[in-house]
């Protein structure tokens, strides 16, 4: 006996206008994609998709302005380290609702595992952009392992995630289905894949920091330190929490009409607690990258113009957000914190920036700055990441519960 | 890189003195960031006026500045007179409305008793006054445009004006705010274990466009016994009436 | 609880196969460390700027010829390597230097404990066990995680390509299979690149300095920096007005990462021990205050 919505009776062409139509027909779904919203992203995907295509006919010197000098750039700044650093609210959240039993978080687990697996993703294809010979992609998986390299780890780590991730995140896709077994037999999987994950999520969000161990000739002294690897991990924890706070609160504006009732309240609640997550996460942050600067013994760079920087980052966007996260939890203030987790996702990528483009080859004659095509490239992939999101959570139960699938717990 | 053995004793005496420094730093800053009483939950539902767009977008909330009665009417005070309407939730569990029958000007209403109906496919289904009076005004456009009710149900779709003397008392009868949120919740929760146990779970994930006609979902020949359980008028039907 | 045996495993296997990763080859990295590795002693004060070894790399390697081979004029912009070359000699004017110039070759390092090699994912460049480091055109990525690591800006990029490759010196690792030096030292004129094992050309390279005392510079740049080279330079002129990089460390690029590289079994064997424990922890928790709760709804 199989529940599959074929059996209501419903043949393919019924199906794909349920699942995929919005219940709309062709000609009416397709007038529904006519809004300000979609003529943006049509602005930005319509010089996107060819400049992407450009690239790969005519290589990354043509579009870029990486050189044999600065052969690290805006793509491996912010769609690599940014994106992995943001995507970090899936296992967050998975730890705090499956692991430490926090049930009240249990709204935005879905959509934190999906922001989670489509940031993954598309950090992924963002790397395609920026990978000379991307086709050469199984070498390392299947036969020709580096396994002295911290970009070795790096990119089993990533692929390792990315199938955790889909996996944590099948059984939303298997209610949108119908799957009723399957998706029985998915959720039985989520302890164990949470544990995974974060395993797995220690470890790649620390060696992306550990990349730069290899580089004290090219990162500025106040921001190369043996400790990066623990700053990336700790850091991507507050980030994940900053861009889980952001997401949500777009998520139930963009798509109010697909919340369950009463969960604009809750959401308030959850903002708030996950304020206070992050205003102590922030806070220990703080102070291990203080111990990093007195680890490294630089004070005299402090008065400089990259250390005037420096102290901007780590007041600015570390202890600032600190405290006014935890103003806003004290006060119960939604608004202040949504405001300050969008000034920390600002802040965790402007950090990756720092390492990977802003004061790399710091004391060198020739520094970089990125191409229009480049940003053009990172917009478009950054778009189509949202526009996936947007895609799936209108047809999913991600915002809310399938009535016909009692929730997992 | 200045770690000479006496670089070192100045920078990890800083580092230890740091770290020790930190924890009751921490303690207190844990202090700070955590909220005093048990956390409130805000009703944001009679915080702002949501204008006729939110309505749609949010699906079951019920505007603020209305009152909502149990069986699913709402009444908004005009000065001395009382708009009366249909709520969303209502339209949605019908459907299809093909008209509405309304009272003519003049008739007396009674609070939670039948006032006007909703006709679909032939069956009629009555929906209780949420106050009690005289009509003295008549929506007839929307009687006659069930578009109006669908797409605008407190807007454009209102359907009649009442005169009520009794109009304050008759208020406080009625819900609004916070209360009125958790009773649409205690409607939907219910709502939703029926569709449970039928296969109507699957309509609701065909993208989250607001289901139209939940209640022919959960019983396609019977819709009208299940609309009338959930607007309260089960043994009741209204008579009265034009079919304008 | 529902950890199942099948997950398990994949847990125990991921953390497995991390242990074993990461281990160096200790038994290259030994008898090379020990002094028998294929090394070049290039001596700054012999080199007049021929630029023979340019062209012999270039015929060896199938790259076009070097740049104006012949002119003077080429010594006006400094060159770095690039991929249709992979050695350059630059100028350097210096009022010391007999006849006002020093001149300096600068190719791949090829270095006892090379960045590039530790940094490649997929063994593209390969530190062999012959002593030269190689380029593995098939296995590449051209993710120029090589590029960044390297404290010498050695690898170069086709970026102009669709298909781009790294370039860098091979050191002749086929000819030198053959028992053959290098293309660039078996055609220099004034024996101012020397090709030997790396410890003899240490003990040369000493036995010069104290010989001349006052002419050369007390230092063999190579011999520690990065963990040590095998590209050894000697020179009458200080390096860093040679354009050589003077703040590199001792140590090599891959000691830097053995830490963090150690820690990934350990997060992998500690992780979900604890994880288990706060979960087992917060389940105790529930079921106490829902029993808390259970017996005040009694009263």
């Amino acid at each position: 006996m199989t529940d599959t919505t074929f059996d209501r009776g419903l043949g393919p062409r019924e199906w794909v206008i349920e699942k995929v139509f919005l219940g709309m027909p062709l000609g009416a779904y397709l007038r529904s994609l006519v809004t300000p919203g979609n003529l943006l992203v049509a602005l930005i995907l319509i010089p996107g998709i060819p400049a992407v295509v450009y690239r790969f006919v005519y290589g990354i010197g043509a579009v870029s302005n990486l050189t044999q000098a600065n052969p690290w750039g805006l793509w491996i700044g912010l769609d690599v380290m940014s994106g992995v650093a943001l995507a970090a609210g899936g296992f967050t959240i998975a730890t705090l609702v499956h692991v430490l039993g926090l049930r009240d978080y249990q709204p935005i687990v879905r959509p934190a595992i999906l922001t989670g697996f489509l940031g993954y993703l598309f950090v992924v294809i963002g790397l395609m952009a920026d990978l000379g010979r991307p086709w050469n992609l199984p070498v390392p998986m299947v036969y020709s392992f580096g396994t002295g390299s911290v970009m070795f780890e790096v990119g089993w780590c990533v692929a390792l995630y990315l199938t955790v991730l889909a996996l944590e995140f099948s059984p939303a896709v298997l209610e949108w289905l119908g799957l009723r077994k399957m998706r029985e037999w998915a959720l039985k999987l989520t302890l164990a894949l949470t544990v995974l994950g974060l395993c797995l999520s220690t470890l790649h969000q620390s060696s992306l920091g550990a990349l730069f161990l290899m580089m004290p000739h090219r990162v500025h002294p106040l921001w190369y330190s043996g400790f990066v690897p623990i700053f990336f991990f700790v850091s991507a924890i507050a980030a994940g929490i900053a861009m889980v706070i952001v997401e949500s609160a777009l998520s139930h504006r963009a798509f109010g009409s697909r919340v369950a009732p009463g969960s604009h309240e809750r959401l308030d609640r959850i903002t708030l607690g996950l304020a206070r997550a992050g205003a102590l996460v922030l806070f220990a942050y703080f102070f291990l990258r203080l111990q990093g600067l007195v680890d490294s013994g630089r004070f005299d760079l402090l008065n400089t113009g990259y250390g005037y920087w420096f102290l901007f980052e780590l007041l600015g966007f570390v202890l600032v957000p600190a405290i006014l996260f935890g103003l806003a939890s004290r006060q119960r203030r939604v608004v202040l914190a949504r405001w300050v987790a969008g000034w920390t996702v600002i802040g965790i990528v402007v950090n990756r920036l720092n390492l990977s483009v802003i004061t790399f080859n710091w004391n060198s004659p020739e520094r970089y700055v990125p191409s229009a095509m480049e940003v053009l490239i990172s917009v478009t992939i950054i778009t189509l990441g949202v526009m996936t999101f947007r895609w799936i959570v209108n047809r999913m139960p991600v915002l809310r519960d399938d009535p016909a699938f009692p929730p997992a717990h | 890189m200045g770690h000479d053995l006496l670089t070192i004793y100045f920078l990890k005496g800083i580092e230890y003195l740091l770290a020790v420094a930190y924890l009751p730093l921490f303690v207190l800053f844990w202090r700070f960031a955590t909220p005093k009483a048990p956390a409130v939950a805000v009703a944001a539902v009679g915080d702002k006026a949501p204008g006729w767009a939110d309505q749609l977008a949010d699906y079951f909330r019920l505007p603020g500045d209305l009152f909502h009665h149990p069986g699913h009417a709402w009444a908004r005070v005009e000065g001395d007179t009382v708009v009366v309407g249909l709520n969303d939730f209502a339209q949605r569990l019908v459907g299809r409305i093909d008209r509405l029958r309304l009272p003519a000007a003049g008739t007396e209403l009674a609070q939670s008793r039948p006032a006007f109906s909703i006709v679909s496919g032939g069956r009629s289904v009555a929906v209780l006054a949420p106050v009690g009076g005289t009509v003295v005004e008549v929506n007839h456009e929307a009687a006659s445009d069930p578009g109006a009710v669908k797409q605008s149900p407190y807007g454009r779709g209102w359907l009649l004006r009442v005169r009520s003397p009794q109009m304050a008392a008759q208020l406080k009868a009625l819900m609004r705010g916070e209360l009125a949120q958790r009773w649409m919740d205690t409607v939907w929760e219910q709502l939703n274990t029926e569709a449970a146990a039928t296969e109507l779970g699957a309509v609701y994930q065909d993208g989250g466009t607001p289901v139209d006609g939940m209640a022919q979902g959960l019983s396609p020949e019977h819709w009208d016994r299940v609309a009338r359980r959930y607007l309260l008028t089960e043994d009741e039907s209204f008579e009265g009436g034009s079919d304008a | 609880m529902d950890v199942s045996r099948r997950t398990f495993f994949k847990i125990a296997g991921v953390a497995g196969a991390a242990g074993i990763a990461g281990q160096p080859a200790k038994a290259e990295a030994a008898s090379l460390a020990a002094g028998h590795s294929p090394a070049v002693l290039v001596d700054a004060t012999r080199c007049i700027g021929c630029r023979g070894c340019e062209a012999a790399c270039a015929e060896a390697n199938g790259l076009p010829g070097p740049a104006d081979a012949g002119g003077e004029a080429v010594f006006e912009a400094r060159r770095k390597t690039s991929p249709g070359a992979y050695t350059v000699v630059n100028r350097y004017a210096h009022a010391q230097a007999e006849g006002g110039y020093r001149f300096v070759k600068t190719q791949c390092m090829h270095c006892a404990d090379p960045a590039c090699a530790s940094a490649c994912l997929a063994k593209a460049l390969e530190k062999t066990a012959a002593g030269p480091v190689v380029y593995h055109p098939d296995r590449c990525l051209g993710c120029r995680y090589c590029m960044v690591a390297c404290q010498f800006d050695v690898p170069k990029f086709e970026f102009e390509k669709a298909a781009p490759f790294v370039s860098k010196c091979s050191f002749c690792a086929e000819r030198q299979a053959q028992g053959q030096p290098p293309a660039c030292a078996s055609v220099c004129p004034t024996g101012a690149l020397q090709f030997g094992q790396r410890g003899e050309l240490l003990e040369e390279a000493r036995t010069r300095i104290y010989q001349n005392p006052g002419t050369y510079v007390r230092h063999i740049y190579g011999e520690h920096e990065a963990g040590g080279t095998n590209w050894l330079y000697i020179s009458d002129v200080p390096f860093d007005q040679l354009g050589f990089r003077t703040d590199l460390g001792p140590t090599s690029p891959p000691e830097l990462t053995r830490t963090a590289l150690a820690a990934v079994p350990v997060v992998l064997t500690l992780w979900p021990p604890l994880l288990m424990g706060l979960y087992t922890w917060s389940q105790r928790l529930k079921g106490a205050s829902r029993q808390g709760g259970q017996e005040a709804s009694h009263d």
